[in-house]
């Protein structure tokens, strides 16, 4: 038995230095997994090279090693730098900043079943996309793939700017956010359905497959953007985790500590759509990322938000990299199919639990 | 204030006769709208000509043969689906919004919608048929009408067991939808780009596979639930106010619940087979009729099925005429609903959100 | 926050994110301006400074004629053999070694670039280890009995016309409509394996695939120095310079083949047009349609095929037609609509049909596609009015062929069933690989409502 004084003081240090070493562990173990994935993307293909000589490859090039045009290990050095590893990088930071949009719109929502769709983002996507696929016409007047992109980034940014423009004028509850989102969901939807009934099955197919996420094709000239990006959100967000702790424990406590709720959120969701948007213009509608790594994340590190927002970018990143390899196993089924495969049973585990917890739907 | 007794009764039987009125009313212009949208449709035909078409060929004279063969096979089983479809979703999510004691329940809330999907897609994309021996042409009939009951079917299985309250009903129904998305999803992600454009069509909902020939199960399943669920009406006032005063006056709520539930949904599969899932009509012909008629449904019914009718025919007709030689209904019945909806949810915020 | 950390940090996001757009469409502008002559030609190999369909004396001559000055070199652009900018001994002393055909030289292709120029390509003659994609390749490639030459291949959707594809060729894993990053990995990893033998000779592309052949796929391409030869070939026409140039680029047997189909087909392009030129017949108005219910509008190689058969398209005296068609295919909406263009006065439906049926199989086959089952819906009802104005015609067939049962479609009178017949049954005894034991009852290569109704009971 403790002394009682000594109770309380040793078994609470020990206590912290668990929690902090818990969360370190998930971090240095999410950054090992994506190490991992790098070599595991690269041995996938040529199934005749091995994980190590993978790393070997990747280290010759980054010294300036040549190799043999043609020959084995110069398309593999080739299908690395140009294919997987853009892919990767992709992966990471799609699933990172999808993520960490996540938390946040969990947070000023104050509702733990939103994600960074909530705002009707991806219907604005899509509907961009779309039109570019399906019409040709793009709002910058490029053609071709610089098109579809740039259509969906725009396309993304209708939404949360019509939200954003109504509640400087309307004072509005998280929940009248929500239905805003849904409303202008329904009505991009309609016209999204509408463009692609009118067209050809090749077209609709390539708007089908647009929509669905997936993260093929990605090269490097994708990747500045998305990196600019998210990297700027990530470090605003991260400004914001205090603010956002005392966010969660509900608008009228969060007034009462001085904190202009309002503005906030209309800040969070200009950040958020700026980030949802950059991603989503190159990968498609990848669901469930947003919606479930804050949650897994809760799980593990409690609800502090200077430790769930980065760690939930690690665990989105890797959540999307297992999702991505397990696609690319089955045949190169897209990404945004087997997230939701995965996504489904965790998100209706979450319903459950929540429902129980609370007693009420959301 | 007048509290003598006769005045109210007096008042009472006016405001009755007035949602009579309301009803006769849509049923009125759904008339007309069946009138009107014969003479929609690629075909060139006039209105009044078209119209002329239709009662020559009831009385038996002599019509010319093109003209008969388009307004009277192609656009008269059409128009006769419109009403059902109109008429029978909406009688369901009226059913479904009492049920559920919730505004946005609608006919598709038990996971109808993926179920008749997935059935759908087996059939247009693998070409599987649930049952063997059935007549070509009718297996993605078969397999809708299959997959979309498996939700409420699983739904009513596990209600023997345990006591399920609404939340839990449509908990299990989410959890099978997405089981279902998912597998859909896969089929047409791998699907060649014409099974795909067929599937996802099948999905946004169209009039056009309305025939002669499918037009009977449609039509008698559409009436005998909806006559059946009519008789449900009274049960279903006194659910609409709370599962306890269901129980004071004898009755078993959750019993009530789900056979009202297995036959909207019978009604609601009986439909979508044929036509695919039509949405927002279940939605939103509900709240409409409620507005003319309030809540008491031995008048929301009718109302919702004269109503939805109406909407349906005007959508289908707008439908026909739009884009290169017509669009699938469910594109402009999305259109309209889409805006429809949110103004109603606007309008009821006060009510709608704690 | 304060008002002015939220007018700095909107502010920022903006500028950061203009700037990472702008990054982007720098670094994809490149790509610079190919400005080739549109050539005319039917066999594809520089050198050809006729353009007829071979390499022989008479370019020989034409080539001395414009080194001497006796003609003007930018009438012949073909004649710069090896593609270096000026005609002069170089050329000759390549054309002779190609008229020899001379094994290990270096020729050089006229096909498509990426936006659909013509470019010219390196390719070693003869051609080995060829990869295709796209069936409208990979068949020219196959009737060009190339198939003994195949590497590797993305796709085959048809077990019998395909079946001379090596036995060693390798299924890259792809799908008709998509390369993927791991099939594409597959198709280099190829390359690598044949390394030996001097790796890939040649992808071989067909042009309506062309999107799936990437800015960063054709780099890979140009740095290992693998040509790509893209040809339009879906229209008839084009499918016989297709399989001329193939066959020639094969070498030895595969080229007589070419030149053998190719002739056939143009006896017969030949054949229709001065028939319709001799008689007095009106022009018939046709619909082109595909895949049971979908319209070909004018751009449509369908529609192109129909009017080298003598057709004339409908849309030309139909402008409400024409508005309304304009993409390559539109599916039909509804069953109403056809209704309003009775006029026309045939339907030319292609569906691709493998061959190889036995009896049944063929009842079966002709059964399916004439009450097609549409989400529902038969074929019959869209065509109601059409019926005996409507025909469907294979289109995995030779082009020539193609052309003939069109023609027939169109003029019975002047073309009879037995004249297309006998032209199937000319490229039956070809010795073309696809057709190779195939029985002239085996292939069903035109369907019309007679046929129909005689196997429907």
């Amino acid at each position: 038995m403790y002394d009682e004084k000594q109770m309380n003081k040793e078994s609470v240090i020990q206590e912290y230095h668990r929690q902090i070493f818990k969360k370190i562990m998930v971090l240095v173990i999410c950054i090992i997994g994506i190490i991992l994935f790098v070599g595991l993307f690269s041995l996938s293909v040529y199934d005749n090279i091995t994980i190590t000589e993978a790393y070997e490859i990747i280290w010759n090039h980054i010294i300036g090693h040549e190799y043999e045009p043609r020959s084995r290990y110069w398309w593999a050095d080739r299908y690395i730098w140009n294919t997987a590893m853009p892919h990767v990088v992709a992966a990471f930071l799609a699933g990172a900043s999808l993520a960490i949009c996540g938390t946040l719109m969990q947070a000023i929502m104050g509702n733990p079943l939103a994600d960074p769709y909530s705002t009707g983002i991806s219907s604005g996507a899509c509907f961009g996309a779309v039109t570019a696929i399906v019409v040709g016409v793009s709002f910058a007047g490029v053609a071709g793939e610089l098109g579809i992109v740039s259509n969906a980034f725009i396309g993304a940014l209708i939404p949360a700017g019509l939200i954003i423009l109504i509640s400087s004028k309307i004072r509005m509850t998280p929940a009248t956010l929500i239905l805003l989102g849904t409303a202008i969901s329904y009505f991009f939807n309609s016209m999204i359905t509408y463009l692609m009934v009118t067209t050809d099955a090749d077209t609709l197919k390539s708007a089908y497959m647009w929509q669905i996420g997936n993260l093929d094709g990605i090269t490097w000239s994708y990747i500045p953007i998305m990196l600019i990006i998210t990297v700027i959100g990530t470090v605003f967000v991260l400004f914001m985790a205090n603010k956002l702790n005392v966010m969660s424990l509900g608008e009228n406590s969060a007034k009462s500590l001085g904190i202009d709720v309002q503005r906030f959120r209309t800040i969070s969701l200009i950040i958020m759509a700026f980030m949802t948007a950059a991603i989503v213009a190159f990968t498609g509608i990848i669901g469930f990322v947003g919606l479930v790594a804050p949650h897994l994340v809760r799980l593990v590190v409690g609800s502090d938000n200077k430790f769930v927002m980065p760690i939930s970018m690690a665990v989105g990143a890797l959540l999307l990299l297992i999702a991505d390899y397990a696609a690319f196993l089955l045949s190169n089924i897209p990404v945004g199919v087997i997230m939701s495969i995965i996504g489904s049973p965790v998100f209706l585990f979450l319903i459950i639990y929540h429902t129980r917890k609370r007693g009420v739907l959301y | 204030m007048i509290t003598d007794n006769v005045t109210i009764k007096k008042q009472y039987a006016s405001a009755n006769r007035k949602r009579v009125l309301w009803i006769i009313a849509f049923i009125l212009i759904s008339g007309g709208l069946f009138l009107i949208t014969l003479g929609f449709g690629v075909y060139k035909i006039s209105i009044i000509d078209a119209i002329s078409v239709f009662f020559n060929h009831i009385l038996g004279n002599p019509v010319d043969p093109r003209d008969d063969m388009y307004v009277w096979d192609t656009r008269l089983p059409r128009a006769i689906g419109a009403i059902v479809v109109g008429a029978g979703l909406s009688i369901a999510g009226a059913v479904m919004q009492n049920d559920f004691k919730n505004p946005l329940a609608e006919p598709y809330t038990m996971g109808i919608s993926s179920g008749a999907f997935l059935g759908a897609t087996l059939g247009i994309i693998l070409n599987i048929s649930i049952i063997p021996f059935i007549p070509e042409g009718s297996e993605v009939v078969v397999n809708a009408y299959i997959f979309s009951l498996i939700p409420v079917g699983i739904i009513v299985l596990i209600s023997k067991f345990r006591k399920l309250t609404p939340m839990s009903m449509i908990l299990t129904g989410i959890a099978v939808m997405f089981l279902f998305s998912s597998i859909s999803q896969i089929l047409m992600v791998t699907a060649p780009s014409e099974s795909l454009a067929d599937a996802y069509s099948w999905r946004v909902g169209s009039l056009d596979r309305v025939r002669w020939s499918t037009l009977p199960v449609m039509v008698a399943s559409t009436v005998i639930l909806s006559i059946l669920l009519y008789f449900f009406a009274k049960k279903l006032n006194v659910m609409y106010v709370g599962d306890k005063s269901v129980q004071t006056l004898g009755e078993n709520p959750t019993n009530i619940r789900i056979i009202t539930m297995i036959l909207a949904s019978l009604l609601t599969a009986g439909i979508v087979s044929y036509t695919g899932t039509i949405g927002f009509i279940g939605l939103v012909g509900p709240h409409v009729a409620r507005i003319f008629v309030g809540s008491n449904n031995r008048y929301l019914l009718p109302a919702s099925a004269a109503f939805g009718a109406a909407f349906i025919l005007f959508a289908d007709t707008i439908a026909k005429v739009s884009g290169i030689n017509g669009l699938p209904v469910g594109v402009i019945s999305s259109m309209i609903g889409g805006p429809l909806f949110m103004w109603i949810l606007i309008k009821m915020r006060k009510n709608v959100w704690a | 926050m304060e008002n002015k950390t939220a007018i700095i940090a909107v502010a920022v996001i903006a500028i950061v994110a203009i700037a990472g757009v702008a990054a982007f469409f720098v670094m994809n502008n490149g790509g610079g301006n190919h400005d080739y002559d549109n050539i005319e030609s039917k066999l594809m190999v520089r050198g050809n400074a006729n353009n007829d369909y071979t390499i022989d004396k008479e370019d020989l001559s034409i080539i001395q004629d414009i080194i001497d000055g006796k003609r003007v070199k930018t009438d012949f652009p073909m004649a710069d053999a090896n593609n270096d900018g000026s005609v002069n001994d170089k050329d000759i002393a390549l054309v002779k070694d190609i008229i020899d055909r001379k094994e290990g030289i270096t020729v050089y292709v006229v096909c498509n670039d990426l936006e659909g120029k013509d470019t010219t390509v390196e390719v070693d003659y003869p051609l080995r280890n060829v990869v295709t994609y796209g069936t409208n390749m990979q068949l020219p490639c196959l009737f060009a009995n190339g198939g003994k030459y195949m590497a590797g291949y993305f796709v085959s959707s048809y077990e019998i016309a395909e079946k001379s594809i090596s036995a060693s060729a390798v299924d890259l894993k792809g799908s008709t409509r998509t390369i993927s990053d791991a099939s594409w990995a597959n198709f280099t990893a190829l390359d690598a394996s044949l390394a030996a033998k001097g790796g890939v000779g040649a992808l071989l592309v067909d042009h309506s695939g062309i999107a799936q052949i990437t800015e960063q796929r054709k780099a890979d391409l140009d740095a290992a120095g693998i040509p790509m030869i893209d040809y339009s070939s879906a229209d008839a026409t084009d499918e016989l310079t297709t399989v001329l140039t193939l066959g020639f680029l094969f070498g030895g047997e595969s080229e007589k083949i070419g030149l053998n189909y190719a002739k056939t087909g143009w006896d017969v392009k030949e054949k229709i047009q001065s028939t319709l030129a001799k008689s007095d017949i009106a022009k018939k108005t046709y619909i082109c349609g595909t895949m049971y219910i979908y319209i070909c509008g004018a751009s449509s190689s369908f529609n192109t095929s129909a009017t080298t058969a003598g057709g004339l398209a409908y849309a030309s005296v139909n402008p409400d037609f024409a508005a309304k068609y304009t993409k390559n295919s539109t599916k039909m909406a509804s069953t109403e609509a056809l209704s309003n263009y009775t006029d026309a006065q045939i339907f030319i439906n292609n569906r691709s049909m493998d061959w190889g049926l036995d009896e049944d199989e063929t009842k079966d086959m002709i059964i399916d596609t004439w009450d097609h089952d549409n989400s529902g819906v038969s074929s019959r009802e869209y065509f109601k009015d059409f019926e005996d104005k409507l025909v469907y015609v294979n289109n995995l067939l030779p082009g020539g062929v193609k052309l003939a049962y069109m023609a027939h479609a169109m003029y019975g009178e002047l073309f009879t069933r037995e004249w297309a017949d006998s032209v199937l049954k000319d490229y039956l005894k070809m010795g073309t690989d696809p057709f190779t034991g195939i029985e002239f009852d085996e292939v069903l290569a035109y369907i019309t409502f007679d046929d129909y109704k005689k196997v429907a009971n």
